[in-house]
């Protein structure tokens, strides 16, 4: 699957409302997380939506497998909205057999699958539980197997962990991280920058209908400032200010939170602080996603 | 993998599933079961109390106990049945007819017979017996004449006036007019709940997202043909129930005479409903799909063209209003198998509801087939 790649390519949506897209890339490999970040209104569905080709795209275009998507495409792509999109009076089984059906497998071999996927998740005892009965962690993994049971080409999914608890959304990134194993592109969406962080290979965070940025996750957060907390009991007051490239940001007692230019030495910090005396602490403090795209935490 | 995903393929498993979920659902099933028991309820009023020839008790004493073979024969051929009895005394027939045991005390001579009740008397029992009376008063008659009364008689019955009837009166009409209207209510009760369970599942759908995730297996129109025809077969279900129910409560207690009728109702309501769904359902659909909060519109429109459609069956069936009115699509289904049902209205006409109602529901679903796709991403 080294070919597998979804690319979207300056897409661009307007709603009456107005812009919900504007000009937004972003390229998911085989094998590849892929994590959509964002707050609600940032475009991220649309974003999804025009991927998975059940929304046009007023400009720019997506290619998967280098070509345009088309309706066999589709039937290849492993498409889950923020909404479950599970009938609540629906069993588990007939749900899942119902999607692998709908996907043209025969009754049997869609049976066979439901069963093979319940197994593997020790999920044997919900099927024949109405999807209305089950609570948000068995409804959104139920949501996921039913995605996953075609085993499509390409997933791309709005908002899986909505309202999922910690145990679910481990069991589902598991999952995520089998089918990027076999060289599927995994795109995901959420609002939990942290989530992201923690599992995904690639990000692209969209603010406005705009990627405001994309990258590794090491690479959004190596593009941050650059903090050091340094402790030196025995310095004076205001010391890191008089460092070249140094201001401080924090002091709690001689514990200080100072940021360097891009082009200050760390090392003169350190040396500065010695003169002083001992340094009982000095740190390079890494931000997290969301502390760096999302510091008054609206997402 | 089986392939290519034929458009009747998914289809039939969209209507399969929609079927499944909602055939033996608790609610309709409970909906159901409520109407069937207030339809047999109704046949059962229709057959023993509005419809039922109640008999007249008559108590003979005396010299009217000679009246006991020819008053019974009398009312019998006026259609109106009595129950007979000898009674020893006046006394004891008055005291009965106080008490309600009898509805009338007949006594007294065959030629000047004495009429005892509580406060009206039957107005075909009075002429009956007038013409006794009079019967009895004749004979003598024509005794002191010297003429034989049983000739003179015979000769008198044998004269007849000649009858030239210009228009035919089904004597059955009563029966099939109220055929007609309980047809109509049944037909008129089922698209309405077709037709709120249509909209119902294109907001549900669009809530719930479980159209969203399948369109890129399924395009919005397979997808709502596909609801539509497993909600329309569902509610088929149990429209056909009730009219079963509705039919053998009615020939188990006599409330139907003509099974002809009856049968005619029966196919020409499921007919009215299945053509009517098209409509009602599809339209439903569509202002679901455009103003969700308007879907309701519908069972108010429906509710007018059954009460315009009763009260013409019930009063003129076969007027030109009525004829027009049926060949409307909107009145179509619940009035045509109505009509049908009382015996009125011309193949031609039939036709031509069918025809046009079938234009506007090939309008309206191109209609839902556009607007539909949009409301799926409402949510």
């Amino acid at each position: 699957m080294t070919d597998a790649v979804l690319e979207a390519d300056r897409i661009g949506k307007r709603f009456d409302a107005g812009f919900a897209l504007s000009d937004v890339s972003f390229t998911v490999r085989a094998g590849e997380l892929f994590g959509l970040g964002g707050h609600r209104g940032s475009g991220r569905t649309t974003a999804i939506r025009i991927a998975a080709g059940v929304l046009t795209a007023d400009s720019g275009r997506v290619r998967w497998r280098s070509a345009p998507i088309d309706p066999a495409t589709r039937r290849r792509i492993g498409y889950q909205p923020a909404t479950a999109g599970l009938y609540p009076e629906l069993t588990v089984l007939d749900q899942l057999v119902h999607r692998a059906e709908l996907h043209g497998f025969d009754t049997n071999e869609a049976h066979r699958r439901a069963q093979v996927w319940l197994d593997r998740l020790s999920m044997r005892a919900l099927r024949a539980r109405r999807t209305g009965t089950l609570d948000t962690d068995e409804l959104r993994l139920v949501a996921l197997l039913a995605t996953l049971l075609p085993d499509p080409e390409l997933l791309l999914l709005d908002e899986p962990f909505a309202g999922a608890g910690r145990t679910g959304v481990g069991t589902m990134i598991e999952l995520l991280r089998d089918e990027a194993a076999r060289g599927v592109p995994v795109l995901v969406s959420g609002n939990d920058l942290d989530q992201i962080e923690r599992y995904c290979d690639q990000v692209a965070i969209l603010r406005g209908g705009q990627i405001m940025a994309s990258g590794t996750v090491a690479e959004l957060v190596a593009g941050g400032p650059r903090l050091f907390r340094v402790d030196a009991p025995d310095a004076e007051p205001g010391w890191g200010d008089t460092v070249p490239g140094c201001r401080t940001v924090d002091a709690d007692g001689s514990r200080l939170l100072v940021e360097l230019a891009a082009d200050a030495d760390d090392q003169a910090v350190l040396h500065a602080a010695l003169a002083f005396g001992p340094v009982r602490e000095f740190t390079r403090v890494r931000h997290t996603l969301a502390e760096l795209f999302d510091p008054a935490g609206l997402m | 993998m089986a392939d290519p995903h034929p458009a009747a393929h998914t289809v039939r498993l969209v209507a399969g599933r929609e079927f499944g979920c909602r055939v033996g659902s608790r609610r309709l099933v409970l909906t159901t079961v409520t109407v069937a028991v207030l339809l047999v309820a109704f046949v059962v009023l229709q057959a023993y109390v509005f419809g039922h020839q109640r008999t007249l008790r008559v108590g003979l004493a005396g010299q009217a106990i000679s009246l006991q073979q020819a008053l019974p024969q009398e009312m019998v051929a006026l259609g109106v049945p009595v129950d007979v009895r000898q009674l020893d005394t006046i006394a004891e027939g008055v005291a009965d007819v106080r008490t309600g045991r009898l509805d009338v005390l007949v006594s007294g001579a065959r030629s000047a017979l004495r009429v005892t009740i509580d406060n009206q008397l039957d107005p075909r029992l009075r002429a009956t017996l007038n013409s006794l009376v009079r019967q009895q008063i004749l004979d003598a008659q024509l005794a002191q004449l010297g003429a034989r009364p049983n000739d003179v008689l015979a000769k008198v019955d044998q004269a007849q006036i000649t009858v030239t009837q210009l228009n035919a009166t089904d004597p059955n009409l009563g029966q099939r007019k109220t055929l007609g209207i309980v047809t109509a209510l049944l037909v008129a009760w089922s698209l309405a709940v077709g037709a709120a369970l249509a909209g119902r599942r294109v907001v549900a759908d669009a809530a719930g997202g479980t159209a969203e995730v399948l369109l890129p297996v399924l395009r919005p129109r397979r997808l709502l043909t596909g609801n539509l025809t497993g909600i329309g077969l569902t509610v088929l279900v149990h429209a056909a129930a009730l009219g079963v129910v509705g039919v053998a409560a009615a020939l188990a207690t006599g409330a139907a005479t003509v099974p002809a009728a009856v049968a005619i109702a029966l196919g020409a309501g499921l007919l009215g409903f299945v053509l009517g769904f098209a409509l009602y359902g599809t339209a439903s659909a569509a202002v679901a799909a455009l103003r969700p909060r308007y879907r309701g519109a519908l069972l108010v429109l429906l509710g007018a063209v059954f009460l315009v459609s009763a009260v013409l069956i019930g009063v003129a069936p076969d007027a030109t209003a009525t004829s027009v009115l049926s060949v409307l699509p909107p009145f179509a289904p619940v009035l045509v198998p109505a009509r049908l049902a009382v015996g009125v209205g011309a193949g031609w006409q039939v036709l031509l509801a069918v025809a046009l109602s079938l234009l506007t529901v090939g309008a309206l679903g191109w209609f839902a087939g556009r607007v539909y796709p949009r409301s799926l991403f409402r949510a």
